[in-house]
């Protein structure tokens, strides 16, 4: 039985060593071969050449790609975390607390690209919206709903009940005891739930790809208007053929930056808050 | 006026709620509502098992909606992907919990959770320039393959395993080493015998949820996987259900059959997760008791 | 003796299990009542009966009458009812703010928002649990900083700032050290010449150091009360007997 022991001990090595590899081999790759390509030019220009993106750069699309996320956390943070809030300190019924949920993990169970082909009949096609920043964003934000609902009910539900109750001791009523001891306690969470949201919504192509992204348009100034999206344009460089893919490489590179410093100012603010927590 | 203002903010947060709880219901019944109209025209019988997909009629006077081999490609995709994360994942989540000290999980858990944030487009890209270039070395014909998608997409299910497994572990291990070490049994022996086995009612939980993300995946799959409406083999081209919408929702005419059934074929991804998800579930209470 | 609280016919069950079992009993004013029991006999949920606090649990059905100050509890608003009886926790709990915005915090909430006067409630009250003179460089750093004592403190003073008639405390030093214990039992003799305070424990050495009144209370039902020095000299129930003597733990 001794073996049984080892083999499971080198499977464990083995696969951290896998996963470690695949991580430093992704990142490694991506920013050596794009970071040719990265200069202030790519990053302030529009695309251009025969080839659409072949020559110039890419702003418009960083740009639209800002507008998408940021409509995505407008439409999907806000109902998010009132739903969660509602949850956990209004909802007395366990029925209609499992029936939610049940929609919420429904949706979380949807595709993205059946959300974007809901977003692209119902708004695009029958409300006339036409392809627009909005219509993208609504698939988007409905996307990233359950991700955010759930962590921020898991943080409600985590919050040191003691607390709250203080508050309620005092006889504060519940809304002010939310307003000012539960949002604050809990912003870190609640930020760093949004900022990955957002990042999914960022890295998402499937649902804007008929639905508001295109293949050339100016920095977008109304949401009401289709715009570029980084994730679809790495996508066009690929599939067009064009003759180099250094383009796609600086694409790819700028995304894979953005997903980096979003990550590491997650993580460092959850470290300083959990050191300021052991310091009481 | 505190009165006031409090029943103001309860009745806001349960407009709130109601309108994200009417909405989300009304996307649901929006897309089964869409994906009826297909079975006025095709048999369900034929939409399902059927293996020819001619949505355009091109002057035959032919259409065929059958999405047979797309299901099957989604399956395959899913469990060749979830096959070869469940190997890594587990042995990492492992590692994690029965050997890293807690300082070393505070860094390796941030560390691996950068795969969840990679858009899969890079994915399918990097799956393009790497492992289609290696498979055509390799002597498959163009290189997309199907096993190439599974290998990709079994990379974006690393993330979500490791962390939901290396959790389940961890509590266990910390349950049962104290009273293994304490009989004087090996470390690894009391993991194998005792943690591993105890874990595996949530390991089954975590993969139905796993294969729900894979069976979703679009992007990296539709770069990788060739699309062609072909039953699937390990190193043939094939379509997902997920590939199929995206490629042809741009096309497809409003309200006709070919779009009615692109809805259908998102609808039957939508039944088939929650087939596997009961299904599952019932294994595993037969399974353990 | 006039007492600031009263209860009648106490009945509390979850889910139709009974937690507290037909229990009337009375807290006499500017006194100390301790309730003892053993673990899980209903001493908490007696608590949150006093201050209204059940209301917030899910799934719970209560019977009987709370008065206070003769009237009955029931009738008074809730937030009324809670800022008249405080209450501080096992654990302490300061918000996550400074000392100086976890005192005023409530005065503020009740539309205090005179500097002068805000001032004079931080310093009376901290001066109250015995603290003032200790941390009054330090008000603006935030209360998650002190010790477990002091951050206890803190909170008596911060339950001090609603001018309860009333204070709740349970088990409030079963986290704490031997000195801050101390400490504590000495703020709140003190503090016995301006409030009605009732203590949860399990210490009995406390409760017979602090009490004035003792009320003995197991699997639901209040077994026995009584002057703290007559119940802990010479009890009448041979249960209350067993439980001082340590029987249960």
């Amino acid at each position: 039985m001794r073996i049984k022991g080892a083999l499971i001990r080198i499977w464990a090595y083995a696969g951290i060593i896998t996963v470690s590899a695949a991580i430093v081999f992704l990142f490694v790759f991506v920013f050596i071969k794009g970071a040719s390509t990265i200069s202030w030019d790519f990053l302030s220009q529009s695309p251009s050449g025969a080839v659409l993106g072949e020559e110039g750069g890419i702003l418009p699309a960083i740009t639209g790609s800002l507008a998408f996320t940021l409509t995505a956390v407008v439409i999907g943070a806000i109902p998010a975390i009132a739903t969660a809030l509602y949850l956990v300190f209004y909802c007395k019924s366990s029925k209609s607390e499992q029936v939610i949920h049940l929609v919420i993990q429904c949706i979380a169970g949807i595709p993205s690209i059946v959300l974007g082909l809901f977003s692209y009949s119902l708004f695009v096609r029958d409300l006339n919206f036409g392809r627009c920043i909005l219509s993208s964003g609504i698939a988007l934000g409905v996307m990233i709903l359950p991700f955010i609902e759930v962590r921020a009910e898991k943080t409600f539900r985590e919050m040191n009940m003691t607390m709250i109750q203080s508050a309620y001791a005092l006889g504060c009523t519940k809304s002010h005891t939310i307003l000012t001891v539960v949002l604050p306690a809990c912003r870190g969470e609640l930020f760093s739930g949004i900022i990955l949201g957002g990042c999914y919504a960022m890295g998402a192509t499937a649902p804007m790809i008929f639905t508001g992204a295109v293949a050339y348009a100016a920095n977008p100034t109304s949401i009401m208007k289709p715009a570029m999206a980084l994730p679809l344009h790495l996508y066009l460089l690929v599939a067009q053929g064009t003759t180099s893919l250094d383009m796609a490489y600086g694409t790819a590179f700028v995304m894979m930056a953005v997903i980096l410093i979003s990550n590491a100012l997650v993580t460092i603010y959850a470290r300083r808050r959990q050191r300021a927590w052991n310091q009481q | 006026m505190r009165k006031i203002s409090n029943t103001i903010f309860r009745i806001l947060l349960l407009i709130l709620t109601g309108v994200t709880f009417a909405a989300l219901t009304f996307v649901i019944i929006f897309i089964v509502k869409e994906a009826i109209p297909t079975f006025e025209e095709v048999s369900l019988g034929d939409f399902l098992f059927g293996r020819e997909w001619l949505p355009l009629d091109v002057g035959t006077g032919h259409m065929s909606f059958g999405i047979f081999n797309f299901i099957m490609a989604t399956l395959y995709v899913s469990f060749l992907a979830m096959i070869i994360s469940l190997v890594i994942g587990l042995g990492a989540s492992l590692y994690l919990s029965c050997v890293a000290s807690s300082k070393v999980r505070g860094l390796m858990y941030p560390f691996i959770d950068l795969l969840a944030g990679i858009p899969s487009v890079v994915y399918g890209f990097i799956g393009l320039t790497v492992l289609v270039k290696f498979f055509i070395r390799a002597g498959v014909h163009t290189g997309s393959c199907v096993l190439a998608s599974a290998i990709l997409l079994a990379v974006m299910l690393l993330p979500y395993l490791i962390s939901a497994c290396s959790e389940t572990l961890l509590k266990n291990k910390e349950k049962y080493l104290k009273a293994g070490t304490s009989l004087g049994v090996d470390q690894w022996y009391t993991v194998s015998s005792v943690v591993l086995p105890a874990s595996w009612k949530s390991i089954l939980t975590i993969i139905v949820l796993a294969i729900g993300r894979a069976m979703g995946e679009t992007m990296a799959v539709m770069m990788v996987i060739g699309n062609a409406n072909l039953f699937p083999t390990l190193l043939g081209k094939s379509e997902s259900i997920a590939a199929l919408i995206a490629l042809e929702m741009g096309t497809a005419v409003n309200g006709s059959t070919h779009f009615h059934a692109l809805y259908a074929a998102g609808l039957v991804l939508i039944v088939l997760l929650f087939i596997i998800n009961i299904g599952i579930n019932l294994i595993r209470d037969k399974l353990i008791k | 003796m006039e007492s600031a609280i009263e209860i009648k016919n106490l009945t509390v069950s979850y889910d139709g299990k009974v937690a507290v079992d037909n229990v009337s009993t009375s807290f006499p004013k500017k006194k100390i009542t301790s309730i003892i029991g053993p673990s899980g006999c209903g001493k908490t949920t007696l608590l949150n009966c006093l201050n209204g606090m059940i209301r917030e649990i899910p799934d719970v059905k209560v019977g009987g009458e709370v008065y206070l100050d003769g009237k009955p509890a029931d009738r008074l608003p809730i937030d009324e009812w809670r800022r008249r009886v405080g209450i501080v926790f096992q654990t302490p709990m300061p918000f996550p703010f400074s000392v100086y915005k976890n005192l005023t915090y409530a005065p503020k909430y009740y539309g205090n928002h005179d500097k002068a006067d805000l001032d004079r409630i931080v310093k009376e009250n901290l001066e109250m649990v015995g603290l003032y003179e200790e941390i009054r460089d330090e008000l603006k750093k935030s209360a998650l900083k002190f010790s477990g004592g002091q951050q206890q403190r803190i909170c008596i003073a911060r339950a001090l700032t609603v001018e309860p008639d009333v204070l709740l405390l349970d088990e409030p030093c079963s986290a704490l050290d031997v000195k801050s214990i101390a400490v504590i039992e000495e703020t709140l003799m003190k503090l016995k010449e301006d409030y009605t305070i009732i203590i949860v424990t399990h210490n009995i050495a406390q409760a017979k150091r602090l009490s004035d009144k003792v009320v003995f209370i197991k699997d639901g039902k209040l077994v026995e009360e009584g002057d703290a020095k007559q119940v802990f000299e010479s009890a009448d129930k041979h249960e209350t007997r067993e439980f001082l003597g340590g029987i249960y733990g």
